[in-house]
């Protein structure tokens, strides 16, 4: 423990009021995503538990709210909060696998262009400037299309998660990719690969023994910022209609859903999801930004 | 001239505050070279950097004053003391690579500051500018001063670098490190002509630098700076011959003679005295058992041609042929481009060779396959010239001294793994809390001690070392040399010894080779090629490198 309290990271950590803040807010996020079942007293997407009597409360602090339901109910008598936390679970678990699917197949074709070059560089690179010409948000509109237009609403219902973390991680693999790419060309550079090498070690052994642990760090960085870029996407991806179906909304959905009362006068049906997203991204974004300053190797 | 009177600085970051100097007091007059010499982390630079008002971020004058020419430098605001930059204080920057502007030829560069310095019109300021590459024996300045920097040699870059500090014709110019980058023989060259410049301008100039060599040719006053404090200022030759202070005595001695072979290096005791010089004892060998030799030896580059090109081949070494007899060690030397590194690579295996064969212990290795070669790897071993380039960062060192252990399975259990490293390090000058823990907590030294336990983990026959010092501090140079002829002697190991540091090398060879542009230019016994060198090559290196000795003799 002693130990750990004096790491450099810890210690920059303890040092920076804004990553404690916005690391502080995230842990809550995530809690309550996991446990949305267990700290709401209603599971909002169970038709069976809404009441058609809740419907449009507005927010416990206005004159017609209801106690039961704090940020008060949609047109369905959703429970909003509750709505909130169920949808951050799964913007959060979108965002997380794709990213997830992103960093694997952008280190790996990293390691092996910055490592291997020539022909495997020549070609990895080409992919990656083919790859970022296409943007993201029209890979998955496509793909959405034709999955919707091929299966049944029940198959959609289950497949469309998928899709959107396949279409996410497919789109946002060449920045890991240039990344590694060229930490790789710079470790490789390095003595240590020298001395593996005059040991007479194999290809294979420095690129997973030395080189690999060497490139973490920056990708590390980037998948952070990478995370919330990927929310942001399952978002607008949801909003437009081609994300998560609305039997299980993201947060991009029920922004979606809200949008349409908006003139109705219950702004609190998209209000607060559209601040849950900005919330999200926001910490993640300046936990990122700290985390950037803290690895930066030139300050240790 | 300058006075610099009482100054601390302070340096704040993220990771905390930094004392960087503490009351440090040094003055320079007219038509003087000061030496700043200390050891990394020594403050020298931040001295310079501070009358500059160049402090990097986060670092701030916390105390006393910098008088130049009777104004207090530290209560000029940003206007002023630009004009003081420059016009009247210049900087000589370390790296003549990157000093100069790539995109700009030297016409842009020179003219601007030199009509911005001495208000002269375009044209004047031409004139003046190819007067100083004149003055810097650039050949044909008319023409060549239209040329980009990358036209020029390192040597002729890091004279327009001073040319540029001196052509705003400035009182005060603070030397960092100005040679550091270059060989010696551009070295010498460059010392020359700063030294003449002061005789015939009249400037004062700080040399900041860690090499107690260049203090010995040039300077005429000596400041010797440790953990930002101020040691012992005085004349330079009292300084070298009778220095009073512990630490500069300490520093004085660590300095290896190119006069004399030592048998080990002064370093100083437990108790901070220092142990007298002792002549080295002559070793013997039975020169018929060959642990290495290279026969005819070549090694030719292609320096990667691009997609559609094909690159020039470079021969970086030529048909080289020599034996190292077991026990003993034999020094490559020369100046950069001379293939002492491409020899040292291609021997172990690191560059294939295009030419010739290298026999280990009897074996032709050169022709074999990895697979052939790996029983043999763990005999011949390498230590590189940076250790903070040569641990892994990510590793404890645990795992950096047991690398070779596991690779080649000379244990059986990680029991036996662990006692061995403990004993591997406590060899080597450390001990065993060092397992857990990783390269960046220790020094340079330090790694360059973790490096060396690591070559020796396997138990090597022979050891090549690639300028294994050259990153290092004088004193800890000192101290890693020592310990290696200790090994050597301990493990009667064969040493390939690689430097461009003559003095170095004598102090650790018994034959040296020198080599120029990838070809032989002489091969002799260490004392034989010293004392009388037979080539002009050897000759003009032997005379070239900075002597310390005439102020000892004196």
């Amino acid at each position: 423990m002693q130990k750990f309290l004096q790491h450099n990271i810890v210690q920059d950590y303890l040092r920076t009021p804004s990553a404690i803040i916005s690391s502080i807010v995230l842990v809550s996020i995530i809690f309550c995503a996991i446990f949305a079942g267990l700290i709401t007293n209603q599971n909002p997407f169970d038709p069976m538990q809404l009441d058609l009597m809740d419907s449009q409360l507005p927010p416990v602090w206005l004159e017609e709210g209801d106690g039961r339901f704090i940020l008060g109910t949609d047109e369905q008598g959703r429970d909003v909060l509750a709505a909130l936390f169920y949808g951050s679970r799964l913007s959060l678990l979108v965002g997380l696998a794709s990213v997830l699917l992103s960093c694997f197949i952008g280190i790996g074709l990293g390691l092996a262009a910055g490592f291997f070059r020539g022909m495997t560089d020549v070609i990895v690179t080409r992919l990656a400037d083919l790859q970022m010409t296409i943007p993201g948000l029209l890979v998955a509109l496509m793909l959405a299309g034709v999955i919707k237009s091929q299966m049944s609403m029940e198959m959609q219902e289950t497949v469309m998660i998928y899709v959107v973390i396949l279409a996410i991680g497919f789109s946002d693999w060449p920045k890991y990719a240039r990344v590694t790419r060229s930490a790789v060309m710079i470790e490789s550079q390095e003595d240590y690969v020298l001395a593996a090498r005059a040991m007479g070690a194999s290809p294979w052994y420095i690129l997973f023994k030395h080189v690999l642990p060497n490139v973490m760090r920056s990708n590390i960085v980037i998948a952070t910022v990478g995370l919330g870029i990927a929310i942001m996407l399952e978002a607008t991806l949801s909003f437009l209609g081609a994300g998560v179906p609305v039997s299980t909304p993201s947060l991009g959905t029920l922004i979606r859903t809200g949008a349409n009362f908006l003139f109705a006068g219950e702004w609190w049906v998209v209000l607060f999801p559209g601040l849950m997203l900005i919330l999200t991204v926001f910490s993640i974004n300046i936990l990122g930004d700290w985390l950037r300053d803290a690895m930066n190797p030139k300050l240790d | 001239m300058l006075q610099v009177k009482d100054v601390s600085i302070r340096f704040e970051s993220r990771r905390g505050n930094v004392l960087a100097a503490s009351k440090v007091s040094l003055n320079v007059e007219r038509g003087e070279i000061l030496g700043l010499v200390g050891e990394s982390g020594a403050g020298k630079s931040t001295i310079g950097n501070a009358v500059m008002g160049l402090l990097e971020s986060g670092g701030s004058v916390t105390n006393g004053e910098i008088i130049f020419e009777g104004q207090n430098l530290l209560n000029l605001d940003k206007e002023g003391m630009r004009a003081m930059r420059g016009k009247r204080i210049s900087m000589i920057m370390q790296d003549p690579m990157t000093a100069l502007n790539p995109v700009k030829n030297i016409a842009d560069q020179m003219t601007e500051s030199i009509a911005y310095n001495l208000g002269l019109n375009a044209k004047e300021a031409l004139a003046e500018a190819i007067s100083w590459l004149k003055k810097m024996d650039i050949p044909n300045p008319e023409e060549r001063i239209y040329h980009y920097p990358h036209e020029f040699s390192g040597g002729q870059r890091q004279r327009i670098v001073i040319a540029l500090a001196l052509c705003g014709k400035p009182d005060l110019v603070i030397a960092d490190e100005p040679t550091t980058a270059l060989d010696v023989s551009v070295q010498a060259q460059i010392l020359k002509l700063i030294r003449k410049l002061v005789a015939e301008t009249n400037i004062g100039i700080i040399l900041v630098t860690h090499n107690m060599g260049v203090v010995a040719e040039v300077t005429d006053r000596v400041a010797i700076m440790r953990y930002g404090e101020l040691v012992e200022i005085g004349p330079t030759a009292k300084i070298l011959t009778a220095p009073e202070t512990d630490y500069a005595k300490m520093l004085i001695a660590s300095v290896p003679p190119g006069d004399t072979k030592l048998h080990r290096l002064p370093v100083p005791e437990a108790d901070g005295t220092l142990p007298p010089a002792q002549a080295a004892v002559h070793r013997d060998f039975d020169e018929s058992d060959v642990i290495l030799e290279a026969r005819n030896l070549s090694i030719t580059y292609n320096p990667g041609g691009g997609f559609f090109s094909k690159g020039e081949p470079v021969r970086a070494l030529q048909d080289l042929s020599f034996k190292v007899p077991r026990g003993g060690s034999m020094g490559l030397v020369g100046e950069s481009g001379s293939g002492k590194s491409t020899c040292a690579r291609g021997i172990i295996g690191l560059t294939p060779t295009s030419g010739g064969q290298v026999y280990f212990n009897g074996q032709e290795i050169s022709a074999m396959s990895e697979k052939q070669r790996r029983p043999l790897r763990p005999a011949m071993q390498m230590i590189f010239q940076d250790p903070y380039s040569s641990l892994n960062k990510r590793m404890s060192i645990l795992d950096v001294i047991a690398e070779p252990i596991r690779f080649y399975g000379l244990a059986n259990n990680a029991t036996e793994i662990e006692h061995r490293v403990v004993e591997l390090l406590e060899r080597v000058g450390l001990n065993g809390d060092a397992l857990k823990r990783f390269p960046h907590q220790f020094s340079g030294g330090q790694r360059q001690r973790i490096a060396v336990a690591r070559t020796l983990a396997s138990k090597p026959e022979l050891i090549i070392c690639d300028e294994p010092t050259s990153a290092l501090d004088v004193s800890v140079q000192a101290a890693v040399l020592n310990l290696i002829k200790d090994l050597q002697d301990e493990y009667k190991l064969s040493l390939l010894f690689i430097s461009h540091d003559l003095p170095v090398v004598r102090q650790m060879c018994d034959d040296i080779i020198v080599l120029k542009q990838g070809q032989l230019v002489e091969m002799d016994h260490t004392d034989r090629i010293f004392d009388n060198p037979q080539a002009d090559y050897t000759k003009e290196l032997i005379e070239l490198m900075p002597h310390m000795d005439d102020f000892k003799t004196a």
